[in-house]
């Protein structure tokens, strides 16, 4: 065991040396750039780090210092995240650089999150889903592997994220003085109409920008969305619906999400789940933006249909032939996305998505094998890998099976 | 509060209507207070009284059992003497912007009631108790403490009572001259504790010295909020270490040919040394209506220090005053640490401050010892009329390196800095020698108004009227 951690530690040192580069022309781009595996230092008084461990659950912040690239950020504010992935092993954490200083950012950011993929013994899951909707024009957050160090000494395999906050919403629709939501599951919910009263949107969905406005600022116009989804009628239902949704969107996100086979998505196993919806500022139309996505690439045979009864919204919206062409096409695009092959190569070469997630595989393994606080064992993660390397060979076949098969107009390909 | 409003109608109507004979009885305390040594170092409010130890006056001497000497008091020649102390203090105050929303508010400021005496020449006491703050809940024993005095030159004094730092902290609020203390006297001056203080002047009082240890850092800087230790850590005691502290003024011109009215000049400077747990810093920095400007939110470990000096003079009808003091807290394995070291030193959180004051009584009577009316009212006069005026600044800093930009982190090397500049203009009228009533206007103006009370207002203004009864 002690030899297979000096290994492991060896190829870690090797893996950072290897993708070291120098601390000159530093960006957003660069620290969430995946082609390397990432180091990140915090420095954390003892005393915090321990009550941080001691009491995930209570929300209290902080202070630490952070190190990436040759950059230090000091002060910056630390708390654990996260609800699922809460742990005192190993904390889902979030890191706030203007909790202290307000204004303040680094590299443009606002706030960074260090996700534990405590519920992902491959490590990888998180980092190809958002790969797939980044690559698929879809609104997502960049993320890339990191090793994570902790006053001075390594403690274990992260994945540092782009929080979905105002700096994300200006990269990816160009405003963010709209307002930003973050979806609280309490329980089942498939996006049913929950009456007039205002509260009831309050426990699912926590403002994340402007919180300090009224409910009815906040809320008026999601009552209004999903009122409007369950009651217009079949023939009113798209225009009426398209005043607060941008149905394009969402059907190709949906889309993506059964591509990539996440079972606790918008449409997931659980009713809807992870994920931010965020209204333009002075208009009615509101977007989804994907979350968590820990519990993508498991089922080879994942139904594109899951979770389409159930959910009001994507029930009648495959009702209306133009948004299930939408859907198939976007799932078809998913599927060439993932078996695209490497036009580089001379020679007949794996799909995207399977280097994708040979390449990321490479990279984690050596941070994966020295953390020591990774809640399962090197076998599991093996194991974990060795299923989502699967699912990239063949999950794009299935997909345009299936899709084409289902598709109106469309026929299986055999 | 309806009985207090009661005291201090009776004790108005009393004080107001004593027969002019009563006010007078006094003549040395009236018209030597130069030479009126007070009965401590740490009372200054009784220096315009009788001092406890200091040959009584003619009338009273020669009286036992229970006389009036300016205030109720029994006495049995030289050898006891037990004197009868209290003060009732109040005032309307109005604020701008009015931050709590509270318009003009009355509150009792100070309500004490005490007792001071001697034992033979060579033991003096001193007990007070009562409430020293708007909204206490409760009263508290405040100075309880003997005073031994084999020698002029050498006595020690045990119990509680203010530990000797600060010229204006020292001095009882009936001899204040505004209504409120200076910001930095509020903020980095001790006040009180339990010890024991050796003490005394020599050299014709060119020369006065204390130095004591006390069981704390006293009563003046917020309460220890101790850290619970670590399941792997020794518990601490979560309590303050001894205080050591020292004072030594200087009258110089005491050397010269000068009039005595003219000669009180005083210099002199002080320090204390104690040790404070793991908690959040005491350090605070407070508007004059109690809004935070500098909060208690960076941690703090080790050693506090304390340094001053003081100069004061007064000049016939005239004074002036003015201290500047440092105080710092260590912040020992405070940081988040670094490549070199974990949980590192932080540089010392640092309050540093400074006053100038000037008085002028315009009816004339002497500054020194405390201003006694020559003709008091409704016996054949006005009372005494003094205008006032203080300028004050008070700032709160950390020496971290320059290139780290400040934070409000709770362990930020360059802590967020703010700073307090106050200008006072005010009247005194000294309606008799019990009853004093006090008028300020102040002028605060914040370095930082976002870390202030009212964010985005950088100046708050203050108006405040008090009156106070007491003998």
């Amino acid at each position: 065991m002690v030899s297979r951690r000096v290994l492991a530690g060896a190829m870690l040192v090797a893996a950072l040396c290897a993708d070291a580069r120098p601390a000159a022309a530093q960006t957003a781009d660069d620290l969430f750039n995946d082609q390397a595996l990432q180091r990140i230092d915090l420095w954390v008084n003892t005393r915090d780090w321990h009550l941080l461990r001691a009491s995930p659950e209570s929300g209290e912040r902080y202070p630490a210092n952070l190190r990436w690239n040759g950059q230090t950020v000091t002060n910056v504010a630390l708390r654990v995240r996260g609800t699922g992935s809460l742990s005192a092993a190993k904390p889902a954490l979030r890191v706030d650089f203007d909790t202290y200083a307000t204004g303040r950012t680094f590299l443009g950011l606002k706030t960074i999150s260090l996700r534990n993929s405590y519920q992902d013994p491959s490590g990888l899951r998180e980092l190809l889903t958002m790969k797939t909707y980044r690559s698929m024009g879809l609104p997502a957050s960049r993320m890339a592997p990191v090793a994570l160090y902790v006053n001075n000494t390594y403690f274990g395999y992260y994945i540092v994220t782009e929080e979905v906050d105002e700096p994300f919403l200006a990269r990816v629709y160009g405003e963010n003085t709209g307002y930003l939501f973050e979806y609280r599951w309490n329980s089942y919910y498939y996006m049913e109409y929950l009456g007039s009263d205002l509260g009831a949107y309050a426990t699912i969905y926590d403002p994340r920008t402007r919180e300090t406005e009224s409910q009815g600022s906040l809320y008026v116009p999601v009552e209004a969305m999903i009122r409007t989804i369950n009651q217009a009628s079949d023939a009113d239902f798209v225009p009426a619906v398209s005043a607060y949704l941008d149905f394009t969107a969402f059907m190709r996100l949906v889309a993506a999400q059964a591509a990539i086979a996440e079972c606790d998505g918008l449409l997931g196993n659980w009713g809807v789940n992870n994920h931010y919806l965020y209204r333009m500022n002075a208009r009615s139309l509101h977007q989804f933006i994907p979350w968590d996505a820990s519990s993508s690439l498991r089922a080879l045979d994942y139904p594109l249909h899951a979770g389409h009864d159930e959910n009001v919204l994507m029930r009648r919206a495959m009702a209306v032939p133009p948004l299930t062409q939408i859907y198939y096409d976007a799932l078809l695009e998913a599927a060439d996305l993932f078996d695209s092959p490497d036009a580089a190569a001379a020679e007949p070469s794996p799909g995207w998505l399977e280097r994708e997630t040979t390449r990321l595989l490479d990279l984690v393994r050596p941070a994966m094998y020295a953390d020591q606080v990774k809640p399962y064992t090197n076998d599991e993660f093996e194991a974990g890998a060795a299923e989502v390397v699967t699912f990239a060979q063949f999950r794009g076949d299935v997909v345009r099976w299936e899709a084409r098969r289902f598709k109106p107009g469309g026929r299986p390909v055999y | 509060m309806r009985a207090s409003f009661s005291i201090a109608g009776v004790l108005v109507a009393a004080m107001l209507g004593a027969p002019h004979a009563a006010a007078q009885t006094d003549p040395a305390a009236a018209t030597s207070g130069a030479s009126s040594p007070p009965l401590s170092w740490t009372s200054l409010e009784s220096a315009p009284l009788t001092p406890t130890g200091a040959p009584p006056p003619p009338n009273a001497a020669k009286k036992n059992g229970f006389v009036w000497d300016n205030r109720p008091s029994l006495r049995y020649g030289d050898w006891f003497q037990l004197d009868l102390r209290a003060l009732l203090e109040g005032q309307v105050r109005s604020v701008d912007p009015d931050v709590a929303g509270e318009g003009t508010v009355f509150e009792w400021s100070r309500r004490r009631m005490g007792i001071q005496g001697s034992v033979t020449k060579y033991v003096q006491y001193e007990v007070d108790y009562g409430f020293d703050k708007a909204n206490e809940d409760s009263a508290e024993w405040r100075d309880v403490f003997v005073n031994v005095r084999p020698a002029t030159f050498a006595q020690v004094q045990g119990g509680k009572f203010k530990i000797p730092f600060g010229y204006e902290r020292l001095t009882g609020p009936r001899n204040l001259d505004f209504v409120y203390r200076s910001r930095v006297s509020d903020a980095l001056t001790p006040g009180r504790s339990i010890g024991a203080m050796a003490h005394g002047r020599a050299l014709n009082r060119l020369l006065r010295y204390a130095v004591g240890v006390f069981e704390d850092d006293g009563d003046q800087p917020p309460e220890i909020e101790a850290l619970e230790p670590l399941p792997d850590e020794a518990p601490e005691p979560g309590q303050e270490g001894r205080t050591w502290a020292a004072r030594a003024t200087l009258a110089p011109l005491r050397l010269t040919s000068l009039p005595g009215k003219y000669n009180s000049l005083e210099v002199g400077g002080a320090y204390t040394r104690g040790t404070i747990p793991e908690g959040r810093n005491h350090l605070q920095g407070e508007t004059v209506f109690g809004g935070e400007f500098f909060d208690r939110q960076y941690y703090t470990k080790g050693p506090r220090t304390r340094f001053g000096l003081e100069a004061s003079w007064a000049i016939g009808p005239a004074s002036l005053a003015a201290e500047y003091i440092v105080s710092r807290e260590a912040r020992e394995g405070q940081g988040v640490g670094n490549e070199g070291q974990v949980d590192n030193d932080l540089p010392e959180i640092e309050g540093r401050g400074w006053y100038v004051a000037g008085t002028w009584v315009v009816t004339g009577e002497n500054r020194d010892g405390g201003v006694s009316p020559k003709r008091p009212l409704l016996q054949g006069g006005f009372g005494a009329v003094e205008i006032t005026a203080r300028y004050e600044q008070l700032r709160f800093a950390s020496a971290g390196p320059p290139d780290e930009p400040p934070s409000r982190s709770p362990r930020a090397a360059n802590v967020a800095p703010n700073g307090d500049r106050a200008w006072t203009v005010g009247v005194n009228w000294y309606v008799n020698r019990w009853v004093k009533v006090r008028f300020n206007l102040i002028n605060e103006t914040l370095d930082d108004p976002e870390l202030g009370p009212a964010p985005g207002s950088s100046s708050l203004r203050t108006m405040v009227a008090q009156f106070g009864i007491g003998f």
